[in-house]
């Protein structure tokens, strides 16, 4: 369904690039493979990122991400995720990394991490996998300014608010639809449906989604190796 | 498919900000000029639009422009029929403002005018093309909450009538000056007028038509306008759910000529929230959410920022479809006559202080 709405947009919007996709990890266009960065295509990621660019905030002090997520989901997809939030929504590089995981029969399942940015601002994340399969992510994303914070989550709530709840005899649903043009797509396949049409139209962005990858693994090689030293380690562009 | 060429004439109404981005992004049109009817909202244009030609009067754009083919009616009330009669007698397609009038004689002939010249006239209601609607319907038809008992509804909002001030005129927005009661000093025009999506969305959610009402308006928070600004309906639909709708102002706002940043003084500008209760089920509904939040410019409030709102595109979609392929609008003048017939029904009730069968 996915690549059935790509191509939807692909051909309301007059985009002459044929894109593939063959999940949300990447599209193929021209034959070559970009990887996707889907949340910088979620709503609630774009308008934290507007509002810190915007002037409606400060100056950047601390940047808090939460991400607990089902335990079929990899702990470092999610940590790679989280550390792409607070880039893109700061528009501060990570240059410092301290990590604490834990693992548990073999498997990393949790993790604590600092992060420190080139502006700054200090990142602190709390990640797990440690949620039942087949129940949905609980995140958040709060950033701490001078002149106030910017928050994906209502104040007072922990949990993400959806906008439709059933509760019937059947047991209760939730849903949050986000997108009336990707319809029948959930957030996480929208925003990546979303990724690829931008990188099929915008060659920039294509070079920009392979900058940002190379730069994503040097973060996850440094919190694999804060993790196992247990000490900090710096990511200088000369340095990884 | 040929691109619609489409015009907006006005520029007045709280809608129209809205038309800017898809009017310049839909492939499916060509957005050839606007019509402003005043200074003011001509130098907002301006500093909004760039490149797009501007015209003093409605005439003046359609007559440097016969290739004009349909037009968003972005204008206050009391001005629709002037405005249709304008568009139909050139044969230009026509998107209106969510109330096209509250006249009943005025809408009839509006209708006949439509018809005769056999231009598309599609009702601005663009919950239809919100996402979370859309799929609340789904759950509905798809039997998940049973046979549905009552239907709750708010659309409330912040008061545009500082940014847009004919919502405040009772002749521009109700039409003319009906007072709302012996012995109130408020008239007719207020929140009411602002907010029909729900008086809609229950007929289009139940399959049925509204059999009484009642409707009390209460003291209003801003005690210097002159309409109603807060008000609670509750009712029966023929096929026996019982309603309750709140299209009030009740979000308190600041003052601003221009919406912006910091219009809000309650933390949320606008929110429509549906509870659906049937025989096996209930469904809650925030059309609108889930946001982001934030605390900080212009006034450091505790402040609900938009995330979802692109109703627009699909609303768009289905009008240059309508035009394009001879369709019937979703929301056509004769559908939404009957929304139009109710919402004067809230205003009879209001005066009447008793309860009103349709």
């Amino acid at each position: 369904m996915m690549q059935e709405k790509l191509d939807l947009l692909l051909e309301k919007y007059d985009v002459p690039a044929g894109a593939e996709m063959s999940g949300t990890d990447e599209v193929i266009i021209g034959g070559r493979a970009y990887p996707l960065l889907p949340h910088r295509f979620e709503r609630r990621i774009t308008e934290l990122k507007k509002m810190l660019g915007d002037g409606t905030t400060g100056r950047i002090s601390a940047v808090r991400c939460g991400h607990v997520s089902p335990c079929t989901v990899p702990l470092y997809g999610l940590i790679r995720r989280e550390f792409d939030i607070a880039r893109f929504i700061t528009g501060q590089e990570i240059v410092g990394v301290t990590a604490f995981v834990r693992a548990e029969n073999g498997e990393d399942r949790a993790a604590t991490l600092i992060a420190e940015m080139s502006g700054g601002a200090v990142c602190s994340m709390e990640i797990a996998d440690t949620l039942p399969a087949g129940e949905g992510h609980i995140d958040k994303h709060e950033v701490i300014t001078g002149r106030g914070l910017v928050c994906d989550r209502v104040v007072d709530s922990q949990i993400p608010a959806q906008s439709v709840y059933l509760y019937g005899e059947s047991g209760d649903e939730a849903y949050t639809d986000v997108d009336y043009e990707l319809y029948g797509l959930d957030q996480d396949e929208a925003a990546a449906v979303r990724c690829a049409f931008a990188l099929a139209k915008d060659e920039g962005l294509r070079a920009e989604a392979l900058s940002n990858a190379e730069r994503l693994d040097k973060l996850m090689a440094a919190v694999k190796r804060s993790a196992e030293s247990r000490e900090r380690v710096s990511v200088g562009s000369d340095e990884v | 498919m040929e691109k619609l060429k489409i015009a907006m004439m006005s520029m007045t109404h709280g809608h129209t900000r809205k038309y800017y981005q898809v009017l310049k992004e839909n492939p499916k049109l060509e957005w050839i000029a606007v019509s402003t009817a005043n200074e003011d909202v001509k130098r907002i244009f301006l500093n909004s639009v760039e490149g797009i030609p501007c015209y003093d009067s409605d005439e003046a754009m359609l007559d440097a422009h016969p290739e004009i083919e349909a037009a968003v009616l972005a204008s206050e009330n009391s001005e629709h029929l002037r405005q249709m009669k304008l568009c139909a007698e050139r044969g230009i397609h026509i998107l209106s403002m969510k109330i096209p009038t509250f006249d009943m004689e005025e809408y009839d002939e509006m209708i006949r005018l439509c018809e005769e010249r056999r231009v598309v006239c599609q009702i601005e209601l663009e919950l239809h093309y919100n996402p979370v609607v859309r799929r609340m319907r789904e759950l509905v038809e798809a039997g998940k909450i049973g046979n549905l008992l009552s239907f709750k509804a708010t659309n409330t909002t912040l008061s545009p009538v500082w940014a847009f001030p004919w919502q405040g005129v009772p002749e521009k927005s109700y039409g003319r000056r009906v007072p709302l009661k012996d012995g109130d000093p408020r008239f007719r025009g207020g929140a009411l007028c602002d907010h029909p999506h729900i008086f809609d969305l229950i007929r289009h959610v139940t399959g049925s038509e509204f059999e009484s009402l009642y409707a009390s308006a209460a003291p209003n928070i801003r005690p210097d306008i002159e309409e109603e600004d807060m008000l609670n309906i509750v009712g029966r639909m023929k096929n026996g759910v019982v309603f309750s709708l709140d299209p009030s102002w009740s979000n308190m706002e600041e003052r601003l000529k221009v919406p912006g940043p910091g219009w809000e003084v309650a933390p949320k500008r606008m929110e429509v929230n549906l509870i659906l209760c049937g025989d096996r089920g209930t469904i809650m509904t925030d059309c609108f959410g889930p946001n982001t939040y934030h605390n900080g410019a212009p006034n450091d409030r505790y402040t609900v920022n938009y995330t979802y709102f692109d109703e627009w595109v699909g609303l768009i979609d289905e009008f240059v479809d309508n035009i394009r392929l001879d369709r019937l609008p979703k929301i056509n003048l004769r559908w939404h006559r009957e929304t139009v017939r109710v919402m004067n029904a809230v205003y009879d009730s209001i005066a009447s202080g008793r309860v009103v069968t349709l």
